[in-house]
């Protein structure tokens, strides 16, 4: 056996439009803990998928203690030892701990066909004893608290120790998210005992965690290994930096056709509260202006969008559309309201993928195209022809599916489709997310120009340049809490840096 | 499942679904015409319209459903119970027993649909809930004897059962439906909105449309069409019975699928369950001429049901199937 | 991904309410339920009626068990009455009967259960390898059952001559009625099976989420093949005693069997999507369904209006029992 249990080599993974790893290395010595952190899109949970085997890597080779192995499902990882505490809990809430723990492995409990309860019992206390957890095997995992689940989920993975005969290798992914200060606080102590039975990857997004917790920490940004670095050595500003690198790229973005937005208060929102998800949000959206939120994965910064959307229904607050406060909860309010929301998931809430392009552009309002009562396919099709001429969308024909468009054209139709029920506020989820290069020019082209026309804007962009490049204005968000407002003119960007330090 | 894959491959780079229905008539078709040469003959053929016009109508209604990515098990009873009702009324109110047995099945469509959607339960066992009411209700005010409509008020139903032009009125009705389904999927509101539902409900939602809304209507427009083809019977039957209409729901659902409408929702349409009645039309009166038995008949059908929803099924669209 | 995360605190939270689906719900409507129809009518409680009481429940119950097992990997079962139509009919032809000399006692039961047996065989393949859900898979079967039944019986009654399947219905040990004996036995198993095979507490994992269960590396497939197949063999052993107690092998064996199966195993407290319930509740279910059957026919209530009560029973236990976070649209 060599010095490392985990080698990663050279590793890529491409999808349709994005490189999403790009020649990764990463390795993980005996009884280690190894921090991997990194913005949204810079590759981590890509690369926890392949260590866990729901994807294939394109290239490059994975090593556990020396050997080359090919790791086809989550059970194969878990034959080599190497398993996930998952983000969203693996277990299954209707069984008992104990089921819960074997599930997939109870051979060894069964005799004559029958198993033994008695057996499973006394195996599920002994793994449970090594995280110090103190439940009863027969309880069922849909009566215990999150953190007791996520211990449960750690000694499924602990028994993996008697399975493979070799001390597990253990990913733990932002596993701290939902749970209260005193559970993280047990966790870390529970994670250093663990320590010398195993080896720990850590993931999260909060750098005082990785400090304190780990050995070493790998930095990702854009699919690439930027650094990687003994945790003693370094700091939480050094690896802000790295995380963030580059500076931004002159008119990418469009800037200078950046306007300066009018007086006019075209959408306002007053202290927005859902629980668990966002508290006391408030924002005015100017006439031609850009908002972006910014913010990790749980800031409540998507919330927010579908709040205003009217796909989640808030707890309390209300928003004013030109001084009107209107209801809540429907997106056909929403749109009558004046709001186009596009989405992030394009093929599941953007489009209809199954229907031609101009039944999409007409869904949200039919009466452009109703003639004498009746639905004229004519019209409809003359209406397709006119947005794919002035949006340039590129289709073999007006009537093929938009299944068959490429990303960035769908993602043109969800626009038209807005455009065309005259929509005067965008709320824009990831407007540039599996979209190709050239295409995001496009948008950003679009974005400014329809701007100028007096549309409004709110954005959560891809990454932190686009929301720079992009926004007049930017929120930055934490926790479900705005944390600051920060300027954004076309002649005085901020830095990510300066963002980044109030979203983490 | 390696054959499963191939096939959906097929299905997705190819128009088959467009093309085997009617590809599978004229076969079916040429096939019959050879072993009987009378088969195409006008009178035969007329014959076998009039046949198909019950089914049809029904089919039409159930079209929309499936269209959806739903599915309403309730069209027997509702048929059957129409033809009850009409049978108790047609002798003391006349021709308003007719809109009272259309009047149930706009009720019962109601019932279902709104179970459906507002208590959020699967259609599938809301509408064998419904299944299950109307054929209890049918049998108890029966008292399971079939009510019979004495001859004297035969004059009531010449619209259904006489001929115009020699050609059985209930033929001009089917056709008439027709029409107007037609025109109600491709070119109202109401059928884009059915076929944006079924090709992506959450996209649709997003985009404003109250979906819980047509969703009723769908159910309403189904059930009450199934009212309507047991209307048909009962003239046809002179009576109405709790029985009136049973086998319809398989062949009713076979008549869709089989025309190309997919179980998975936002593909098909009226026209294709035209073809679909067809081809069970023609399958009927082949399996006939060949002495297939008819109970026999049957158990073909449940196989075929399985076969065509393998071949038309979307599977890319169902993550899990139960 | 928070929502994601909060979305499966709320799936746990609400499962938390329905684990262990209140039996104590389903046990209370019982009680209440007998002690209403005794205070109507006292002879309910007599040893006679609750003889009665005993064998009507046998049957429902060892049919009920059988779906059990399909719903509770929210799966469903629509084949029931072709099943017992089809099992009845091979009995009826080759046990003991009137219409031809066939007498293979035994061997006819076993042929009959095993004809049971391959219908749900048959479903599961269909479901798993032709990949379509179950309920149309099941309702093709429904009517290949039942068209083969009377296609082979002509439609007509097969009364049955062998003694000791009619014994089976008719018999008594002791005071209690030998179909009893039956239903307690095929409980036994069915509460063997799940709960002390890996097979029945897999079952409980793909209902309660088949993809992490999937990612456990428990082959799906082969255990829904087996779940299918464990329930024909259930509704196959219903057929053979239903054919016992009408006394003749028919198609008609299996008439309206399939709302009072669902409606047993939904009431009991399992859930249509899967994963919550159990055994020991469609026998509360079961008991419930006869009680209500049978109360209404000592009140005089139609016989046929039992369908459209259970019926509306059906939609009001899925309405409660459904756990709707798990269907990401209900159609």
């Amino acid at each position: 056996m060599g010095e490392y249990v985990l080698e990663v080599r050279n590793i890529s993974k491409s999808f349709p439009g994005v490189k999403a790893l790009d020649d990764v290395d990463l390795a993980v010595k005996p009884n280690e803990i190894v921090g991997l952190v990194g913005e949204n899109g810079a590759g981590k949970s890509t690369l926890l998928k392949i260590l866990i085997g729901a994807y294939q890597p394109d290239e490059g080779d994975l090593l556990i203690r020396g050997e080359k192995v090919q790791i086809k499902s989550v059970k194969e990882a878990e034959d080599h030892g190497l398993a996930m505490v998952f983000q969203e809990q693996s277990l299954l809430p209707n069984l008992s701990v104990r089921e819960n723990i074997f599930l997939g492995n109870e051979e060894q409990f069964i005799k004559f066909g029958t198993i033994n309860w008695g057996k499973m019992d006394r195996e599920a206390r002994r793994q449970l004893e090594k995280v110090e957890l103190d439940v009863a095997p027969t309880a069922y995992t849909a009566d215990l608290k999150f953190a007791t689940r996520q211990m449960v989920e750690l000694a499924r993975v602990m028994s993996l120790e008697d399975r493979t005969q070799h001390a597990p290798i253990v990913i733990l992914d932002e596993p701290t998210t939902v749970l209260e200060k005193n559970e993280i606080d047990l966790l870390f102590d529970r994670i250093c005992s663990l320590k010398d039975r195993a080896s720990i990857i850590f993931v999260s997004h909060h750098l005082d965690e990785i400090l304190e917790l780990t050995d070493r920490v790998y930095v990702f940004k854009d699919g690439k290994k930027v650094a990687d670095r003994v945790t003693s050595e370094t700091s939480e500003s050094e690896l802000h930096q790295l995380m963030v690198g580059r500076e931004l790229k002159g008119e990418y973005y469009r800037q200078s056709k950046q306007i300066t937005p009018a007086d006019q208060v075209v959408m306002s929102i007053q202290g927005l509260s859902k629980e668990g998800q966002y508290e006391d949000f408030n924002l005015d959206l100017h006439k031609g202006e850009i908002i972006g939120l910014a913010g990790v994965l749980g800031s409540g910064r998507e919330e927010v969008c579908r709040t205003v959307a009217g796909i989640i229904k808030p707890d309390q607050g209300q928003i004013l559309i030109n001084g009107q406060s209107i209801a809540l909860g429907s997106p056909s309010q929403s749109i009558q309201s004046g709001i186009g929301y596009v989405p992030q998931d394009r093929g599941v809430e953007g489009l209809v993928l199954y229907l031609s392009i101009g039944p999409n552009i007409t869904l949200p309002d039919l009466s452009s195209v109703i003639k004498r009562g009746l639905l004229s396919h004519k019209a409809e099709r003359e209406l397709a022809e006119t947005w794919i001429d002035r949006m340039a969308i590129k289709t073999p024909s007006a009537e093929a599916l938009c299944l068959n468009l490429s990303g960035g054209n769908q993602q043109k139709v969800v626009l038209s489709k807005w455009l065309a029920s005259k929509v005067q506020i965008f709320v824009l989820d990831h407007p540039t997310r599996g979209v190709d290069v050239g295409a995001k020019e496009e948008v950003y082209e679009l974005i400014r120009e329809l701007a100028s026309q007096g549309i409004s804007f709110l954005l959560i962009a891809d990454t932190l340049e686009e929301t720079i490049g992009l926004s007049n204005l930017i929120l930055t968000m934490k926790d479900g809490q705005v944390t600051q407002h920060i300027e954004a003119p076309s002649d005085g960007k901020p830095q990510p840096l300066d963002l980044i330090q109030h979203m983490m | 499942m390696s054959v499963i894959t191939r096939l959906d491959k097929i299905r997705k780079t190819t128009n088959w679904v467009d093309i085997m229905p009617l590809a599978t008539l004229i076969i079916l078709v040429i096939i019959m015409s050879i072993g009987s040469p009378r088969f195409l003959m006008p009178s035969n053929l007329l014959g076998l319209l009039a046949q198909g016009s019950t089914l049809l109508v029904m089919g039409l209604g159930e079209t929309f459903i499936i269209l959806m990515g739903s599915i309403d098990l309730s069209i027997a009873p509702v048929a059957a119970m129409a033809s009850i009702v009409v049978a108790m009324l047609l002798p003391g109110y006349g021709y308003l027993a007719f809109f009272a047995g259309l009047l149930f099945g706009v009720f019962a469509g109601a019932l279902t649909g709104t179970v459906h959607t507002k208590a959020r339960i699967p259609s599938f066992i809301a509408s064998l809930g419904a299944m299950g009411l109307w054929t209890g209700v049918a049998f108890v005010i029966t008292d399971a004897t079939p009510i019979t409509v004495a001859t004297e008020n035969s004059y009531l139903t010449k619209w259904v059962t006489g001929s115009t032009f020699g050609v059985t009125n209930v033929v001009y009705i089917a056709v008439v439906v027709l029409l107007i389904t037609y025109i109600l999927e491709k070119y109202t509101r109401f059928g884009r909105y059915v076929k944006a539902i079924g090709a992506g409900e959450k996209a649709t939602k997003v985009s404003g449309v109250p979906i819980d809304r047509i969703k009723i209507k769908a159910f309403i427009l189904c059930a009450t069409l199934a009212a309507l083809s047991g209307v048909l019977l009962s003239t046809k039957m002179a009576g109405g019975s709790a029985r009136m209409a049973d086998g319809f729901l398989l062949k009713a659902i076979a008549v869709v699928i089989l025309g190309g409408t997919a179980i998975s929702g936002g593909i098909g349409g009226v026209l294709r369950t035209v073809v679909g009645v067809l081809i069970v039309m023609v399958l009927d009166v082949g399996m006939n001429m060949f002495g297939v038995n008819p109970w026999f008949q049957q158990a073909i059908y449940g196989g075929i049901i399985i076969l065509a929803v393998a071949l038309t099924i979307d599977r890319s669209r169902i993550t899990i199937i139960k | 991904m928070a929502s994601v995360i909060e979305g499966s605190t709320q799936r746990f939270s609400r499962l938390r309410r329905l684990r262990f689906p209140p039996i104590v719900g389903p046990l209370i409507v019982l009680i209440v339920l007998v002690l209403l129809i005794t205070i109507i009518n006292p002879r309910f409680l007599s040893p006679i009626n609750l003889t009665n009481l005993a064998r009507q429940s046998s049957i429902l119950l060892i049919i009920a068990l059988g779906e059990t097992f399909i719903i509770l990997m929210g799966s469903i079962d629509l084949s029931i009455e072709g099943n017992m139509a089809l099992t009845s009919v091979i009995i009826g032809t080759l046990a003991a009967n009137y219409f031809n000399s066939n007498d293979l006692g035994i061997w006819a039961v076993l042929l009959a259960v095993l004809a049971g047996t391959t219908m749900g065989l048959l479903s599961g393949i269909f479901v798993t390898k032709l990949r379509i859900p179950s309920f149309m898979a099941t309702l093709g079967m429904w009517y290949v059952g039942l068209g083969l039944a009377t296609y082979l019986s002509n439609g007509m009654n097969l009364p049955l001559l062998d003694p000791m399947i009619l014994s089976w219905a008719r018999g008594t040990i002791g005071p209690i009625p030998t179909l009893t004996f039956f239903g307690i036995a095929m409980f036994l198993l069915a509460f063997f099976i799940e709960r002390f095979t890996r097979f029945g507490r897999y079952i409980f994992a793909i209902g309660g989420g088949e993809d992490r269960a999937k990612l456990a590396g428990i082959p799906i497939n082969k255990y829904k093949i087996m779940a299918f197949t464990l329930a024909g063999f259930f509704i196959g052993v219903g057929g053979v005693l239903n054919s016992a107690r009408i006394g003749a092998g028919t198609a008609t064996a299996g008439l309206n069997q399939l709302f009072a199966a669902i409606t047993a195993v939904v009431v009991g407290g399992t859930a249509l999507t899967g994963g919550t319930g159990g055994v020991v509740q469609t026998l509360v279910g079961a008991l419930i369904v006869i009680v209500i059957s049978n109360g209404m026919l000592l009140a005089g209530v139609h016989s046929y209006a039992q369908l459209a009560v259970q019926g509306v029973i059906i939609t009001i236990a899925v309405i409660l029992t459904l756990d709707r976070s798990k269907l990401p649209y209900i159609k």
